[in-house]
């Protein structure tokens, strides 16, 4: 890539982004989903720390997820030697939540709390062990930093987060107080009490995700592409709340050329944003990731 | 849930795919990227206008036009282009935009980031934290209400912040029956301004951005237009690259060693600011001057490459098991870095808390982050009124000032063009960065004055019948002082005495006061520290009448340290100029305003130092 490229600018970026994170934290954690963004994210975390994951990753199991991106995520840990963390809002699921008692109470209940409770170590988390297995994790402590894959692009209230974007007790997210962030200084100082999300990807788009991709050779999850039914999914979620597309595109190369001619929205497959305008800010209000 | 054709277009037929090759995704990879603030005075039309550039170039899908518009129908309002930006609920409420958000856009030249920076005063930090990041800036005016106070200010505030490519689009023609007279009268005004802080424009651009008129395509309204459209105008900048010809710069951000088996060497991680880093260079680390050679360059899943360049992660080997804290500046031995304790740079301020002399802050630049107390605060300029109050107390919310800092431990930065990374500096007050500023100059602490001098209780003054306002009047200008320093035998009084003529000739009245005779009391069998106290003191006294009575005085007293200077004239608060003279290039100390090199009654010295006096000496400053 050469040195003006926009790629090499975002995946510099990234990179340093990612290192600031290692060094200002000592409760540090990434957050991975499973869908192509983190998963980019996981790729830029080991080129940084040459080939090693030195915190963490969080996924959070609303146990509504496609069953493909279970089987993934536990081969790629092993894979790659990951330090595998689950979260659950088991409470909820004992209790019988489900999407049929609305999207975005259900969103609320088995993602937002779940998320916050395994942040805060309030809640259950889980560890894979050195034989692949999830055992209740012994780390009492509450992540300080939590990695995020957000991106500016992908809907209106991301566009205004902050690369280092701090969040009070309650997950709480002050838009309008936001103090300044320059010249690559990001706020690494922060009052007890408060934790950081850290945004390496916010300037990411999606084309460049896939373009990337596939210059990287990144072994996403194959759900992103054709498996010979002519659909894929270009957003990944819980699979009674999301939809895949008619598509062909069987590689990273062919993705990206559908991409540059395709006019809906990334998120268009995804139920809860349509429930209300502004679903997505309050979820995010509320700490959605 | 079963699969849905949310769009035809998501469609693609085989053959189109068969079409996708690694080719064309290189293109996408190697395409330019350019980020650009859009700032100007609240409800000038910034979101609108960008909102126009993302519609106009098929940035925005369709569909979310689409949902905007729908969504305007129901709630009863007129669609605007701005809706499409306004995204969170606060804003459309208050109907101002309350952060620096990003939208992306895309010309057949290359990619954009539009980083849309709040008009509102309230949000004027978010402006400098989006403009900071910006290589150009778009300036908006309103061709109808022309300039405005963030006009000023943010023009003000894009020369501090080193952003030099500026469009200047004029917005609304449509309100003023696209005249093309009061379109060149703005750009005249406004341009002069401009000048002012440093700017010159690469283009002035009338438009209208509700209509889309000369947006992305001429418009027939203003057949009179020579110039760009403004799409024109954005895909004729130039990115503004970090150079791999500059001198090397690190800043060391960690020292990682994972004890992994096949992987426990250790690594010294960091960006290259500036400069190449090879496989086999010599290298050092400032402050500490802890020296290495490297022994290889890491890259994961990738072979390890001889060399790296400007902007690349450099996970770096070294020969020898140095302890390399963060914050160190890895270099080479030509093209060092300056190393200092006393740092003067000018600043803008954003703290709700305002800056205080004497107060201590955080300081981050690169990767170093130190304790520092402000030692002397030179002058504050408000942003928005552009008026100068000389020698203050603290630096208040949004506005710039001189300062100079003293820091626990010394600091390696660049205090030159060149490399901005390691220039720039930001100032944290507890958890938060509220400030930030560029360097002029770095030196170590013995070379100023080591201490702010203890307020000596101050005298009952004979006050002056006739009042500075009365002075100022008959004499047409203010006080001031004129501290003439250098090294024995730079001609000071020669230059003195020159500057007194030149003074006379501008219609400025001038006297002039040598060190001499204020020593003539010292005491002579104290320490020089109780001389030089003694010295100042008398200095202060015989200053007094002087400058109450409206005089500007050109002083050749430099038996003072040059830190005392600040502190001194900040009791006194009559506005200064320091000059020094000397030969040496090298020579950037810390407290001079300005340095003279060559002969000092040159008359374009004079001349120079003539306007810098009856700037800081006009009557209604002050």
């Amino acid at each position: 890539m050469s040195t003006s490229s926009r790629l090499r600018q975002l995946e510099s970026q990234s990179i340093y982004i990612l290192r600031e994170a290692y060094r200002s934290f000592d409760s540090l954690a990434m957050l991975w989903s499973i869908g192509k963004d983190s998963t980019v994210m996981l790729w830029l975390a080991r080129k940084a720390f040459a080939g090693e994951v030195p915190f963490p990753l969080v996924h959070i199991d609303t146990s509504y997820k496609i069953p493909e991106m279970i089987a993934y995520r536990d081969r790629i840990a092993k894979e790659w030697g990951l330090t595998m963390v689950v979260g659950q809002n088991e409470a909820a699921l004992a209790d019988g939540m489900n999407p049929e008692r609305g999207r975005l109470t259900c969103c609320g209940a088995l993602k937002t709390e779940a998320l916050r409770r395994t942040l805060d170590a309030t809640g259950p988390r889980k560890r894979m062990n050195a034989e692949g297995v999830y055992v209740p994790d012994w780390n009492p402590r509450a992540y300080t930093g939590v990695i995020v894959g957000a991106r500016a692009d992908e809907e209106g209230s991301r566009s205004k987060e902050r690369t280092f974007s701090p969040r009070d007790e309650n997950n709480d997210w002050d838009v309008a107080e936001q103090p300044p962030e320059f010249w690559n200084q990001f706020k690494t100082r922060f009052a007890p009490g408060t934790h950081v999300r850290i945004h390496p990807l916010l300037d990411w788009t999606e084309i460049d995700l896939w373009v990337y991709i596939a210059k990287e050779q990144i072994p996403i999850i194959d759900l992103y592409y054709d498996r010979g039914a002519g659909t894929r999914y270009r957003s990944l979620g819980c699979q009674p709340c999301t939809a895949n597309i008619q598509s062909r595109a069987r590689t990273p190369d062919e993705v990206v050329a559908e991409l540059r001619t395709i006019k809906t929205p990334e998120r268009a497959g995804r139920a809860q944003d349509q429930v209300d305008p502004h679903a997505m800010e309050k979820l995010r209000r509320d700490g959605y990731m | 849930m079963n699969a849905r054709n949310l769009d035809p277009d998501a469609h693609v037929d085989a053959a189109a795919l068969a079409a996708a090759d690694s080719a064309a995704r290189d293109a996408l990879a190697e395409r330019e990227l350019l980020t650009v603030v859009t700032v100007g005075h609240v409800d000038h039309g910034k979101s609108t206008l960008v909102g126009r550039l993302m519609a106009d170039t098929g940035t925005i899908p369709q569909m979310r036009i689409d949902a905007v518009r729908e969504l305007c129908e129901r709630q009863g309002k007129v669609f605007e282009y701005a809706f499409l930006l306004d995204a969170l609920e606060a804003e459309r409420e208050q109907g101002i935009t309350i952060d620096a958000a990003r939208a992306f856009f895309h010309s057949d030249r290359r990619d954009y980031i539009l980083v849309d920076a709040p008009g509102h005063v309230e949000f004027i930090r978010n402006m400098v934290s989006g403009a900071a990041r910006a290589e150009a800036a778009l300036l908006l005016l309103d061709a109808n209400e022309g300039i405005r106070e963030n006009s000023r200010r943010h023009g003000k505030l894009l020369g501090l912040l080193g952003i030099r490519q500026v469009v200047v689009v004029v917005n609304k023609l449509d309100l003023i029956g696209f005249d093309q007279a009061r379109f060149a009268h703005l750009c005249e005004t406004y341009g002069a301004f401009l000048k002012d802080c440093g700017i010159t424009p690469c283009a002035w651009v009338p438009v209208s951005a509700r209509g889309g008129d000369n947006v992305t395509v001429p418009s027939a309204q203003m057949p009179w237009h020579r110039g760009p459209t403004l799409l024109q105008a954005l895909d004729g900048l130039q990115p503004v690259r970090q150079g791999a010809e500059g001198p090397l710069r690190m800043p060391v951000q960690d020292v990682y060693k994972f004890n992994r088996v096949g992987n426990d060497e250790r690594m010294v991680v960091g960006r290259l600011e500036g400069g190449m880093l090879r496989v086999g260079d010599d290298v050092i680390f400032s402050p500490s001057g802890k020296r290495s050679r490297v022994k290889a360059l890491r890259v994961f899943a990738a072979p390890d490459p001889l060399s790296i360049a400007a902007g690349d992660n450099a996970t770096v080997v070294l020969e020898d098991e140095l302890f390399v804290p963060r914050g160190e500046m890895m270099h080479h031995a030509s093209r060092a870095p300056a190393v200092g304790r006393m740092l003067r740079g000018r600043i803008f301020w954003l703290g709700r808390k305002s800056l205080r002399l004497g107060g201590t802050y955080g300081l981050r630049l690169g990767t170093a982050e130190v304790e520092c107390e402000v030692a002397t605060i030179h002058d504050t300029t408000d942003a928005a009124t552009l008026s100068t109050v000389y020698g203050p107390t603290e630096v208040e919310r949004n506005q710039i000032a001189e300062v100079t800092l003293r820091l626990e431990r010394p600091l390696a930065a660049d205090i030159e063009e060149g490399v901005p990374e390691t220039r720039r500096f930001v100032l944290l007050d507890g958890y938060d960065i509220w400030g930030g500023g560029q360097i002029s100059a770095l030196e170590p602490l013995e070379d100023v004055g080591k201490r702010a001098i203890e307020r000596v209780e101050d005298l009952q003054w004979l006050p002056q019948a006739v009042s500075a306002e009365t002075f100022a009047a008959a004499r047409g200008h203010r006080a001031a002082v004129i501290l003439m320093v250098g090294e024995a035998g730079q001609g000071k009084q020669r230059a003195a005495a020159a500057l007194q003529r030149a003074l006379r000739d501008a219609g400025l009245d001038a006297v002039l006061l040598d060190a001499d005779d204020v020593l003539a009391d010292a005491p002579r069998d104290t320490s020089f520290e109780a001389a030089r106290d003694a010295l100042r003191e008398n200095l202060r006294r015989t200053l007094r009448p002087l400058t109450d009575a409206g005089l500007v005085v050109v002083t050749t007293s430099n038996a003072l340290g040059l830190g005392d200077h600040g502190p001194l004239l900040g009791e006194l608060g009559v506005p200064a100029v320091s000059v020094l003279l000397s030969p040496d290039r090298s020579a950037r100390l810390v407290d001079a305003d300005v340095v003279v090199r060559g002969d000092p009654t040159a008359p374009d010295v004079l001349g120079d130092l003539c306007d810098r006096v009856r700037r800081i000496a006009r009557v209604g400053t002050n």
